[in-house]
């Protein structure tokens, strides 16, 4: 993101310097929202043409079972569930164990890593940046994450993953790998010249 | 205590004019700037001759001097009970001597004008160089060319033109070798609309290498000054002046829109960039009718930045405002009403590089009235001396127009950017 450091008081502000640090820099809030209780929450026209990459962050809460944080990309028309390779490597905080451990690899949605437990008032938040998603190209995903599973113990995560169709996709699907979570997502178009 | 203010007038050569205060009868100096524009000075004062020491071949102490040869220095001399401080007013050179004189009683009055007014009569003017430059440099580039800009050299060696950028504004232009037809031409039609500058002579100095120096104060492209240059100065109606703000006398305050100079089209053209950039507002036309502008022979470096300066020239004076165009206040009226702590407001007011382009805030109520405060930038002045008094005379225009956004100082949705 394009920063001027140096504002300063008594400084004279130049439509040039807005152009190069204000409209070319930074994320651009697109949109928000919630969802309660769901097993898939879409959120359809968000990518466009407007910006090549985008920011998501999500906060999850599960409502029962040992819950994933994941995604699928949409179309106007539908969700797009084949030709995804993503995977997430976890380590424990709770047990200091600071190996990764490989987990929740798949292929048919985006993964990252467990969700807060609603039942032990526990939480997660997931951020991950999606490129091209509504470029005729491959879809691209990398993020890293802080949640507790059901047993009680803290994670972080690291997630990455691809969309291998040349799909330009304009919307998104979030969903657990099973059950039900209660979500809050926000999303951010990265600012281009 | 109270501020005080006298004068001092000198006439001579830069290094040890003569002091002719004594013979003062009356004053009366007359300064503009605008965007676009080259500043413009002029000093009238009228001496006393009755003892003939002026009358050209009178036998008198001055009955041969080359009176055109000699500059004009006129400063203000401003206290609060302590030690005066000094304040220059005018620095010029005498273009016209008119002698009165009845037999019984004489006077003379002796009419100045800026350097660069004299400098820029230098005819057939090649700008002596052509690629991309930054306009400050080849302000100092032509100013400094004593082969073409012929510079009273008042005592000295040589005379030459400097340039002061009061401001943090600057731009690469791109300069041919065009002839113009003088010297005040190329500053006029080429340089100064190439950076939108607000210019206009300041002091007459000796400089480095002991020559005359005439130095030109501007504020390119952004019309503002920066933070060491800015002395915001505050006015107040004559009865309720406190702190450090300046009386103004109730009577001279004139308020009036602006419609005379709005801009509805702008037409920028660069010799070196090649094609006629137009920007029009079409709001404006429909509503005002056509007011156009055009600076055709500008070293504009692109015809994008070109094209830019016409949406800036338009999008600044395209709106029709009510605004404080006069006020006047008095020597008189600073010494009576204003408190000591105004004494660095009403010296920075009178001096020629920091009271011209500075920015005002005038408070008012007029006649069944809330109160009002408006922002204006000081375009021009009179200074009327006399045995009696000193009238200062303020042109004003709108501030919002004619500066650009200053961080933590100005109002969004009001002042424009850069």
């Amino acid at each position: 993101m394009a920063v001027k450091s140096n504002f300063a008081a008594g400084e004279i502000l130049t439509a040039s310097n807005v152009n190069t640090y204000l409209t070319n820099g930074g994320l651009v809030y697109i949109t928000e929202g919630t969802a309660t209780n769901t097993s898939a929450a879409d959120v359809n026209s968000v990518f466009s043409t407007t910006y090549d990459n985008y920011r998501i962050v999500l906060q999850t809460v599960a409502r029962s079972t040992l819950q994933y944080c994941r995604f699928q990309l949409r179309t106007a028309g539908a969700v797009t569930a084949t030709n995804y390779a993503s995977a997430s490597k976890w380590w424990n905080l709770t047990l200091g164990n600071n190996v990764f451990q490989d987990n929740d690899q798949n292929t048919t949605v985006m993964t990252g890593g467990p969700s807060g437990d609603q039942s032990l008032n526990r939480w997660s938040i997931w951020t991950f940046d999606l490129s091209n998603p509504n470029k005729a190209q491959q879809t691209g995903m990398t993020g890293s994450g802080t949640g507790v599973r059901r047993d009680d113990n803290w994670y972080s995560w690291i997630s990455g993953g691809v969309q291998y169709d040349n799909t330009q996709f304009t919307g998104i699907r979030f969903l657990p790998n099973g059950g039900t979570f209660d979500i809050k997502y926000t999303i951010y178009g990265y600012r281009q010249a | 205590m109270a501020i005080n203010t006298s004068w001092e007038i000198k006439i001579g050569s830069v290094a040890s004019p003569t002091d002719f205060t004594s013979r003062v009868m009356s004053m009366n100096i007359s300064q503009s700037v605008d965007v676009n524009v080259l500043g413009q000075g002029v000093c009238q004062i009228t001496l006393l001759n009755k003892d003939g020491a002026l009358t050209p071949g009178g036998g008198g102490t001055y009955s041969s001097t080359d009176w055109f040869a000699q500059g004009v220095f006129v400063a203000a001399l401003t206290n609060t009970g302590g030690a005066n401080t000094t304040t220059q007013v005018f620095h010029g050179v005498v273009t016209d001597f008119d002698l009165a004189d009845d037999g019984v009683f004489s006077t003379v009055t002796i009419t100045a004008v800026d350097g660069l007014t004299i400098a820029g009569r230098t005819t057939g003017f090649p700008y002596p160089t052509s690629g991309p430059i930054t306009y400050s440099t080849a302000m100092v580039l032509t100013l400094s060319n004593s082969t073409y800009l012929k510079f009273p050299r008042l005592g000295q060696s040589a005379g030459a033109g400097g340039y002061s950028n009061l401001g943090d504004g600057d731009t690469d232009i791109s300069i041919t070798t065009t002839t113009f037809a003088s010297a005040a031409d190329l500053l006029q039609s080429g340089l100064v609309p190439s950076a939108n500058d607000v210019a206009w002579p300041t002091v007459i100095e000796i400089v480095s290498g002991s020559i005359t120096g005439y130095i030109v104060s501007a504020l390119p492209v952004y019309n503002s000054r920066n933070v060491a240059n800015t002395d915001n100065i505050e006015f107040a109606p004559q009865g309720s002046v406190t702190g450090t703000k300046l009386p103004f006398d109730n009577n001279t305050f004139r308020q009036s829109f602006n419609n005379q100079t709005l801009i509805s089209t702008a037409i920028i053209d660069g010799l070196a960039a090649g094609t006629t950039e137009q920007t029009a507002n079409s709001t404006a036309i429909n509503t005002y009718g056509s007011r156009t502008v055009a600076f055709t022979s500008t070293f504009s470096e692109t015809d994008t930045k070109s094209a830019n300066m016409a949406t800036k020239l338009v999008n600044r004076y395209g709106t029709s405002r009510f605004t404080p165009t006069e006020m006047q206040l008095s020597a008189t009226l600073v010494k009576t009403r204003a408190a000591d702590t105004a004494h660095s407001k009403w010296y920075n007011l009178l001096s020629i590089t920091n009271g011209l382009w500075q920015r005002v805030t005038v408070t008012w109520t007029g006649s069944g009235a809330a109160s009002q405060t408006a922002y204006c930038v000081v375009k021009g002045r009179t200074i009327n001396v006399t045995p009696d008094d000193t009238l200062v005379t303020l042109s004003l225009g709108n501030w919002a127009d004619n500066h650009s956004f200053i961080l933590d100082t100005d109002q969004l949705d009001t002042d424009r950017l850069g």
